[in-house]
């Protein structure tokens, strides 16, 4: 009986101090576990924080960047209709009797203006990118930019208009509004063809154009190609990509992917 | 060999609990599940103190009839407070209706089986399963959760160790129960009795520690 009772003792108490060495090491697995996920967490937090930060970033870039547009928009068709309009008043209070003609050409320039104004004031407005669809709101840029007479231009769009977050939709439809600005200022071209095409898991925005081109590797070595650039970090930043072809002489081809989480 | 009954440390250790619970949760949350505490460890500790002036002094046959009854009692609290722990990560009363009904049934099943007068070793090891499963659910979710919590001083984290550790450690003496008590008949060594101050200390350490842990989370 004394042995037995002895393995006995020696058994419960061996089994009872595993357990509990067990349940210990439970315990600091779980802390340890713990520790981790809180070190994930903050580590999630911190690229959070870095996203965002990039994204104001864009935004304040992009914000200069339309300021800049509106200035030069505001300098050469606005202020030439306001400039010419304010000659021609001139010339009507220096005119004794009234001349039809001058005050009818008056008030259509004018009105060209204010039309402009309005087109420069659609096209800058986030509100009416909330209001609108992609689609849609690329659409009336295109027309807007028709209305310039430098370049004929073509839009298609296949497949449904899929809901886009606000973020992603101001980015796209700036970055776009780029693209056709640089079409406009350097390419030259007489023909911009714009097509939209909506995937199951992302969209595709293609422009191209039949301008001068140029050596995609030249100009991002460029001081110039900083707007080429920010386009690729801007399009990365929203978990796209862009794809750049074009050749001197035979034109341009920009595509951006853009997924729509 | 006389068989002799030693004063019950473990009732040092439940009234020093008692004491850190009653000064440590004194502006508690009527909703808050922490308010029982104070309560059952008043009621523990008075509990096990007579359990001890009745064998001591009394000279009752044996108090086991006390102790099946307080097992119930202690193990419907356990589940309780394992529930309301966990019901910030997933509520499932199921589980804690189901643990109750387990925990009432074996207690019925050896009250009819062995009656009163011998020690509900099932009823025990019943309890001691639950509380064990309730914990690992409760570490689970925990893990598995997104919230940011520090684990060194979460009351609930310690509240639970405390739980885990009891059972865990007591699976053993409830399983050789018999073998053991007749050792300390016989032999005069009460192993029972140590492993059980061992896994009272932890018990009522991780709880002592989890009450002041809520009370510098309160100050």
């Amino acid at each position: 009986m004394q042995v037995q009772a002895k393995d006995i003792i020696i058994i419960v108490i061996l089994v009872t101090i595993v357990f509990l060495v067990a349940a210990a090491f439970l315990l600091l697995y779980i802390n340890m576990y713990n520790n981790r996920k809180k070190k994930h967490i903050l580590e999630k937090q911190a690229m959070q924080t870095t996203f965002e930060q990039n994204l104001l970033q864009s935004r304040l870039e992009m914000q200069e960047q339309t300021f800049d547009t509106i200035s030069q928009e505001i300098h050469d068709s606005v202020g030439q209709l306001l400039s010419l309009a304010k000659v021609q008043l001139s010339i009507a209070e220096q005119n004794v009797t009234t001349d039809k003609r001058l005050l009818s050409e008056i008030k259509n320039n004018i009105g060209n203006a204010l039309n402009d104004l309005r087109d420069i004031a659609k096209s800058l407005s986030s509100e009416r990118l909330h209001q609108l669809c992609f689609s849609q709101a690329v659409e009336q840029e295109l027309q807007r930019m028709s209305r310039t007479n430098l370049f004929e231009v073509f839009f298609t769009k296949e497949g449904e208009d899929r809901e886009i977050t606000e973020q992603k939709k101001i980015i796209i439809f700036r970055i776009l509004q780029e693209v056709l600005q640089n079409i406009l200022k350097h390419a030259h071209a007489n023909e911009v063809v714009v097509r939209l095409v909506f995937h199951e898991k992302e969209f595709t925005t293609d422009v191209s154009d039949n301008g001068v081109g140029f050596v995609v590797e030249d100009v991002n070595m460029q001081a110039d190609g900083l707007g080429l650039r920010n386009m690729i970090a801007r399009t990365s930043l929203i978990g796209g990509t862009v794809s750049i072809q074009s050749k001197p002489g035979y034109g341009t081809h920009i595509t951006l992917n853009i997924p729509y989480e | 060999m006389a068989h002799s009954i030693p004063f019950p440390i473990t009732c040092v250790f439940e009234f020093i609990c008692f004491l850190v619970s009653v000064l440590s949760l004194r502006e508690r949350n009527k909703k808050d599940w922490i308010r029982y505490f104070p309560l059952y460890l008043f009621f523990v500790f008075a509990f096990d103190l007579y359990g001890y002036i009745e064998s001591k002094f009394i000279h009752a046959q044996n108090n086991y009839w006390l102790y099946n009854c307080f097992k119930l009692i202690d193990g419907w609290f356990c589940f309780l407070i394992l529930y309301k722990i966990s019901a910030t990560y997933y509520t499932k009363k199921i589980v804690y209706i189901l643990e109750m009904t387990l925990g009432a049934s074996v207690f019925i099943y050896e009250a009819i089986t062995i009656g009163f007068s011998q020690y509900f070793r099932l009823t025990d090891l019943t309890n001691n399963v639950c509380v064990i499963f309730s914990s690992l659910m409760y570490y689970y979710y925990l893990l598995k959760d997104d919230e940011m919590i520090k684990l060194s001083v979460s009351t609930p984290f310690w509240i639970v160790a405390g739980f885990f550790f009891f059972s865990f450690g007591s699976i053993t003496t409830s399983l050789f129960f018999k073998y053991l008590a007749d050792i300390n008949k016989q032999l005069g060594i009460p192993v029972r009795y140590i492993i059980f101050i061992a896994i009272n200390l932890i018990l009522y350490s991780c709880w002592s520690y989890a009450f002041i842990c809520r009370y510098k989370q309160r100050t």
